[in-house]
């Protein structure tokens, strides 16, 4: 049993990649593959539950969170980077740990922004027993960054619209969803249509 | 539901039967909310290879990397090497080297100088503008990860002049990055130094699988780790005066695609060429 696919794409696109190399795997042994040992295959473990019942409940509560995390990033932004552990209410420790970065330079940079980044949820990319992957587009066309000046700093030729896979974890039973991760999505920008 | 977006993939799958292996490496990309507010090109944060090893950044390679169900190390973020200074970053970059030899990683300092930095009587050499970062713009493969052999597999990058502002000696200075040659190292024993980063099938009017500047021919099937390094010459220019040309070039890495060579048999198309005409074949 020979199986081939190919993508392009992020961390993230692990799962997808192993969804259609399942089906992949169908369609190439719809002929001989069926007296070729298949192999152990994994049996599903008894205990984890999927973190949500249905994709709409985990696509609102992704939603809800991401909205949580891009309200307090603005925040953050617009005091110039102050009080960057705001973020830790809306994020893992690691997330936060990236974005701390970009809020320490802005602070040495004597940076702040104005305006507010918009997102709209575009679809699910999958859902585990400990995380939601969704894809979003990010919409920053209302945010600006000025210098101490008041001039803007922002590239002239940064689109205003970016594609974005982010990663939802639930710190705690219970708890809301908070962000685990995002990338920038470098496949077919989804945001166009 | 969890079958998304994966349309090329099925295709490519579909296209090339009776061939083995599914390698897909392409860089992750982040960026912090700051600098994708600010419009800056972010560092790749990752990558991904068969087996769900996970390697980090665009430094490392997949050479050392375990097999399947080998668990994921804690997620390491690139530092921005940019803002270091030059002692930082030696530092840094020696850690992060110690720490990849430790984990059987392999670790390419992401700048490395070539060529003789500076003239005795030069002022600045390269060391001096390590922490202007040249970019290095997009870059791609078509077919996009994976070559038919025999026929042309086209690579290229579109790195091009530009200038990064920063501080230099103390002082507001701008360094202008000019490509000067891209150096092609096609995994197979081949390699090519070009005075063009080479273009898209569609940019240069050619059809799928045309022979470019930049192209290769894969005779043999298996899988490939193409790098496309880019050697950058610099002139700085400290507040707003003239541009003096800095000795030596600066090689960047732009790309590393890992892909898979094999014979095409049969060719199929996921979907009719109405429905996908950048699909193969059509």
């Amino acid at each position: 049993m020979r199986v081939v696919t190919y993508g392009f794409g992020m961390r993230s696109e692990m799962r997808r990649l192993g969804a259609a190399a399942a089906v992949v795997a169908a369609v190439l042994c719809l002929g001989a593959c069926a007296p070729e040992d298949p192999g152990p295959k994994p049996s599903p473990d008894p205990t984890s539950t999927p973190l949500f019942a249905s994709d709409e409940e985990a696509l609102a509560a992704a939603e809800e969170a991401y909205g949580r995390y891009q309200a307090v990033s603005d925040a953050i932004l617009k005091d110039g980077g102050a009080n960057p552990e705001r973020l830790l209410e809306v994020a893992t420790q690691d997330q936060f740990e990236y974005e701390k970065n970009g809020y320490e330079r802005a602070a040495a940079s004597k940076h702040h922004s104005t305006g507010a980044s918009t997102f709209r949820i575009d679809e699910l990319q999958g859902i585990s027993d400990t995380q939601v992957d969704v894809y979003l587009c990010e919409n920053l066309s209302a945010v600006d960054i000025l210098d101490e000046t008041g001039t803007s700093v922002v590239s002239p030729d940064r689109p205003d619209i970016f594609p974005r896979v982010a990663s939802f974890v639930r710190p705690a039973d219970d708890a809301s969803l908070v962000v685990s991760n995002i990338d920038e999505w470098s496949g077919e920008d989804f945001c166009e249509s | 539901m969890r079958i998304i977006r994966i349309g090329t993939a099925a295709a490519v799958a579909l296209l090339l039967t009776g061939l083995l292996v599914f390698v897909s490496v392409v860089p992750a990309w982040a960026c912090d909310s700051y600098s994708l507010t600010l419009g800056e090109e972010c560092p790749p944060k990752a990558s991904i290879v068969p087996g769900g090893v996970e390697l980090y950044d665009s430094n490392s390679s997949g050479d050392g990397g375990g097999g399947i169900g080998t668990p994921s190390p804690p997620r390491q973020r690139p530092e921005n090497v940019s803002l270091m200074t030059p002692q930082e970053r030696i530092a840094y970059l020696a850690e992060q080297r110690a720490l990849a030899e430790a984990e059987g990683r392999v670790w390419r300092d992401p700048f490395w100088f070539t060529g003789v930095p500076g003239a005795p009587t030069a002022p600045i050499t390269l060391a001096d503008i390590a922490s202007f970062r040249p970019v290095t713009g997009g870059s791609g493969m078509e077919p996009n990860g994976w070559m038919v052999t025999g026929l042309d597999t086209n690579f290229f990058s579109a790195a091009s002049v530009h200038v990064v502002d920063g501080v230099l000696l103390g002082t507001p200075a701008a360094v202008r990055f000019t490509p000067r040659s891209w150096l092609f190292d096609y995994g197979d024993g081949a390699s090519a130094r070009t005075s063009t980063g080479g273009a898209s099938w569609a940019a240069l009017g050619l059809a799928e699988f045309d022979p470019t500047a930049t192209s290769h021919v894969y005779a043999a099937s298996g899988t490939f780790t193409i790098d496309i390094d880019v050697e950058y010459g610099a002139e700085y220019s400290l507040d707003g005066q003239t541009w003096t040309a800095i000795a030596g070039t600066l090689s960047v890495p732009a790309a590393r695609f890992t892909a898979t060579a094999g014979g095409a048999k049969t060719v199929l198309v996921a979907r009719d060429c109405l429905a996908n005409p950048r699909g193969p074949g059509c």
